[in-house]
């Protein structure tokens, strides 16, 4: 409530200025999914705490935002966007996205300093903004590998032209600290910190292919009441090498990417590949999605296909049942296709339509598909429909 | 007859066509541009060619717009709207605000400034440096 009071102050001071020193924009996405499916729960991400399950839910893809700019100097602007949507508790609530101070000299360089968005994905610096994308979702199977969205630090980006091809190159440096709600678990709470975050990301291409590569490395610690229990009564049963080995605490934890977009005579094709490898508890896991779309003026359908699968088998007889539950719930495994289309209204709107069908392959379900029952392994059939804006 | 009447006629279309052309300020330190290199600053992929920094302008005249949208950068309206959500709403740019024809005049007397026009608005104190 005090975040939501802070966003409208912030949005009164911005209204009431007739300073050009401040911009203000708004976003938003008005949506309704369908998931036919009552044995399990869909949801945007795991911070949502309900999601559609054979009803429809109108929370799960709707959001607010508001994006304030204040230039300090040619060069110097402090940026900050801050949205409300339904998550964690169940209701809705207003957060600081993200804020920094950014220097742009335009000299090809540009410095931010601040809360940042970590440049994983293609979109995942703008995954709340629907209008600036083609589907209603990033694909889970890749996108939700790495579930955490901003740090705080620093960041640098250089770009600039070899002949005819741009190439930017983007680095990062900070740590970060979140908390998952766990719902099935007695409403425990996975505390996370992730130290030394750090990223090189270069793309290089033309107005026509574009190819990406991410290097992500951080040191992760996780922890939650249960976690505690259990590995400190590895602990005193002088299991410390099975504690060592599964225990989230301080371990190096990488995530490569590497992304093909091709716009080419209203084709529209993009594939991203991403690995996960933390040597913890956290199944290591790669998985990959293709889209492909035709750009009918205004009108553009699309087709795409995503899985996502672990790198080892889940299912391990460590001789503690408490490690083996933890160990087995960690597969999330799922492959997904969707068929929908976007339709650009004007220059402000945009609409689309999606028909996702998920079938999970994991022992507790998929990707941010909580199970409400016995984990049936039964295909979701998802509708969604969006209403995008900015302004 | 009909085909003195038609090749006039095509004579005639041709010469009212708009043709759009790129073009700064005469004492500017760029000379000229490649078709890539004004893609890339108008899509705010680089800011500086050269060793020298471009600030382009865009025009409030909707259909020349649209004109240097499709036939300059290769996109619909509906992609650039896209494009510029994303990097407007990434804090990566702020879209340039449209200006009036005597807007660009006035900002043109600033070196390395860039934009584009029909050519046949085209004046002393500017020169051309990219055209199609």
């Amino acid at each position: 409530m005090k975040k939501l009071a802070l966003i409208l102050i912030f949005i009164v001071i911005n209204l009431c200025a007739q300073d050009s020193k401040l911009d203000l924009k708004f976003f938003g996405t008005l949506g309704a999914v369908y998931n036919n499916n009552s044995d399990y729960k869909f949801r945007e991400n795991p911070f949502q705490k309900d999601g559609a399950s054979n009803s429809l839910d109108i929370y799960t893809d709707s959001i607010l935002g508001v994006q304030s700019t204040y230039k300090l100097n040619d060069d110097l602007s402090f940026i900050f966007q801050g949205i409300a949507k339904k998550e964690y508790d169940g209701e809705n609530k207003a957060s600081i996205d993200w804020g920094y101070l950014k220097y742009d000299s335009k000299e090809n360089f540009i410095f931010k300093l601040g809360k940042i968005r970590i440049p994983y994905y293609k979109n995942s610096n703008n995954q709340n903004i629907g209008y600036s994308k083609l589907t209603i979702r990033e694909p889970i199977e890749v996108y939700g590998q790495v579930p955490l969205s901003t740090y705080n630090g620093i960041e640098f980006i250089y770009s600039n032209m070899i002949n005819k091809y741009f190439y930017s190159i983007q680095s990062i440096y900070g740590e970060t600290t979140f908390d998952t709600p766990l719902y099935s678990n007695n409403g425990d709470v996975l505390r996370t910190k992730i130290k030394e975050v750090r990223s090189l990301n270069l793309t290089l291409g033309n107005d026509i292919i574009e190819g990406r590569a991410t290097y992500l490395y951080g040191r992760s610690s996780t922890t939650s009441n249960s976690l505690e229990e259990l590995f400190t009564g590895l602990r005193i049963a002088n299991l410390d090498e099975l504690a060592d080995k599964y225990e989230m605490d301080n371990k190096v934890s990488q995530y490569y990417s590497l992304g093909m977009f091709i716009d080419y005579n209203d084709f529209i094709f993009s594939s991203e590949y991403g690995e996960r490898q933390v040597n913890a508890f956290y199944a290591n896991l790669h998985g990959f999605y293709a889209s492909l779309g035709y750009r009918f003026l205004s009108f553009i359908p699309y087709i795409s296909y995503a899985q996502v699968e672990m790198d080892e088998q889940t299912v391990v007889d460590t001789g503690v049942d408490g490690l083996n539950e933890l160990l087995k719930v960690q597969n999330l495994a799922q492959n997904s296709t969707n068929i929908g289309f976007k339709y650009y209204i004007n220059e402000n709107f945009d609409l689309k339509f999606e028909y996702q069908r998920i079938q999970p392959k994991g022992v507790y379900g998929g990707f941010y598909i909580d199970s409400t029952n016995e984990y049936p392994n039964s295909r979701l059939d998802i509708y969604s429909f969006v209403i995008d804006f900015v302004f | 007859m009909k085909i003195n009447l038609l090749i006039l006629l095509t004579v005639l279309i041709t010469s009212i066509k708009a043709e759009i052309i790129i073009v700064t300020n005469k004492n500017s330190d760029i000379n000229s541009l490649s078709h890539e290199a004004v893609k890339y600053l108008y899509l705010s992929k680089v800011n500086k060619i050269d060793n020298v920094i471009i600030m382009p302008l865009l025009s409030e005249d909707d259909s020349l717009h649209k004109k240097f949208v499709k036939e300059i950068l290769n996109k619909n309206i509906e992609q650039y709207s896209s494009y510029w959500a994303r990097l407007v709403f990434t804090g990566r740019a702020a879209i340039p605000r449209k200006l009036s024809k005597k807007e660009i005049k006035q900002k043109l007397m600033e070196k390395n400034t860039i934009t584009y026009m029909d050519k046949k608005d085209m004046n002393k104190n500017w020169k051309i440096i990219y055209e199609e």
